[in-house]
């Protein structure tokens, strides 16, 4: 008897545990109404799940930064995608992949902060935003390796959120016309620290 | 009831082990950019998840250097206990806690597997799996059987390990679902797309595939159509092995075509805990393999 308890807790758990995360699944494909009870109590944090992968839509092209280093004197200006693009086949012991996935996202949160929320490109270091935050910090990261600048420079960037997006298949050019968004004139904080 | 799964979870237990210390290897060797206040993903915002969430619990303060090394020590000590299979409880609820924190403090740089792992691990608590050291085994063995536990050891070990079956169904249907809401997955471009990105072609083969744009649509339509019947045909005895045959292909391809690898080598690995033990028996009897 108590065996057969044991087994439909135990079973239960399971059933109630998946059907938490089907429903939350649902409501990602928007298949049902937000349940934010469900959210804020059982799924976040700990059983967050995303399985939107390259969906509904994969990206279609390339998105990428350009950062242009400024000092009084002297400029310098670096994809900061190439590198890692180059090195991720390198190691199994790197972050490159990793780094790529998170760049696009950057990207995605600064355009959000312009376009959703009307952030003027002039104004967006002051709104706190993470992906820009991400991105200057990154920035300083490759500055620091390229032995540039002096280092008791103020050395401040321009960041060029570049957009080359593909045609359709079969189209006579592979991508359209490069885009670019141009944010001017941050500080690097703290460079050489 | 006996778990005729526990070959199956022990494979899967030690290849995720080698998996997550492959990662906690990477982590220390990149800890400067991952962890450290000046690191890549903005620290304000780790901050910020635990203050939002008053997980006070989980704040390591990644200022402190020491901290940081004791963090990436008890990732690297527990994931090699995981991986034989030894404190099999304790490692299993130390490496899930050091992981949510690698992924509060490192949030932009997570990637499928990290998701996979995360939602997997917490499933080992409850399941019994063979470890390398014969002595421990049969110490437990011993333990469980002076204290009449064994029916309940078995029970709760067969059901978690059917939870992660379920699981890794979840992961294909859903994935596969979300799929089906894109135009370019249903009109069979997406590959196209994601071949032809920068990011995803680590070589010119995948470039030179998207040329040939009816490989494209059949690849495109092969995965979704693999990860919505996925969960439907991996529990028809019959089908099994071909649908784990196919999987195995999808991810190799995915892995040598687009360079996503911790997550194409996971769901290779989840498909060792569908395999029945007396298969397994079957092939060590066969082959005459020494364990």
């Amino acid at each position: 008897m108590k065996i057969v308890i044991f087994r439909w807790i135990v079973l239960g758990v399971i059933i109630i545990h998946f059907a938490f995360i089907g429903i939350n699944q649902l409501v990602s494909l928007g298949y049902i109404n937000n349940s934010s009870f469900l959210d804020n109590n059982y799924i976040n944090l700990y059983f967050e799940q995303h399985w939107s992968m390259f969906s509904p839509n994969p990206p279609k092209g390339n998105q990428y930064f350009v950062v242009k280093y400024k000092t009084e004197k002297d400029t310098i200006t670096i994809d900061i995608n190439e590198k890692i693009r180059k090195g991720s086949l390198v190691s199994i012991f790197n972050i490159n992949q990793r780094i790529l996935k998170y760049q696009n996202e950057c990207y995605n949160d600064i355009l959000r902060d312009i376009e959703e929320k009307g952030i003027h490109t002039k104004e967006i270091k002051s709104s706190k935003s993470y992906g820009l935050n991400s991105i200057l910090n990154y920035s300083k990261i490759v500055l620091n390796k390229q032995n540039y600048f002096s280092k008791d420079n103020n050395v401040f960037v321009d960041i060029y959120l570049i957009d080359e997006q593909l045609n359709e298949p079969n189209n006579k050019n592979k991508y359209k016309e490069k885009r670019y968004i141009h944010l001017e004139n941050m500080k690097i904080e703290n460079y050489d620290k | 009831m006996i778990n005729n799964y526990r070959i199956g979870a022990s494979i899967l237990r030690f290849l995720l082990g080698f998996l997550i210390l492959k990662d906690f290897v990477t982590y220390t060797i990149n800890r400067e950019y991952l962890f450290s206040r000046v690191g890549i993903v903005d620290y304000e915002m780790y901050l910020d998840i635990i203050n939002y969430y008053n997980i006070e619990y989980l704040n390591i303060d990644f200022n402190n250097e020491y901290e940081v090394y004791l963090y990436l020590f008890l990732g690297v000590f527990f994931s090699i206990l995981f991986m034989l299979g030894i404190f099999q409880f304790i490692s299993t609820g130390m490496l899930y806690f050091l992981l949510l924190i690698f992924k509060i403090r490192n949030l932009y740089l997570l990637d499928g597997a990290d998701n996979l792992i995360l939602v997997i691990l917490p499933l080992f608590l409850f399941i019994r799996t063979n470890s390398f050291i014969e002595w421990y085994d049969k110490m437990i063995e011993t333990l469980i059987k002076r204290f009449r536990l064994s029916v309940y050891s078995e029970t709760i070990s067969y059901y978690f390990c059917l939870a992660i079956m379920v699981q890794i169904c979840i992961v294909y249907l859903f994935a596969g679902l979300h799929k089906l809401a894109g135009d370019v997955w249903r009109d069979g471009t997406a590959l196209y797309y994601i071949l032809n990105s920068n990011d995803f072609s680590p070589t010119t083969v995948s470039k030179k595939i998207t040329d040939y744009i009816y490989i494209i649509k059949a690849l495109t339509w092969f995965t979704i159509f693999f990860q919505i019947l996925f969960s439907i045909f991996i529990w028809i005895k019959k089908c099994r092995y071909i649908v784990i045959i196919l999987g195995i292909l999808l991810h190799i391809g995915i892995f040598f075509l687009m360079k996503i690898d911790n997550f194409s080598f996971l769901l290779i690995f989840c498909y060792a805990i569908f395999i029945e033990d007396r298969v397994y028996k079957n092939i060590i009897l066969k082959y005459n393999i020494r364990i």
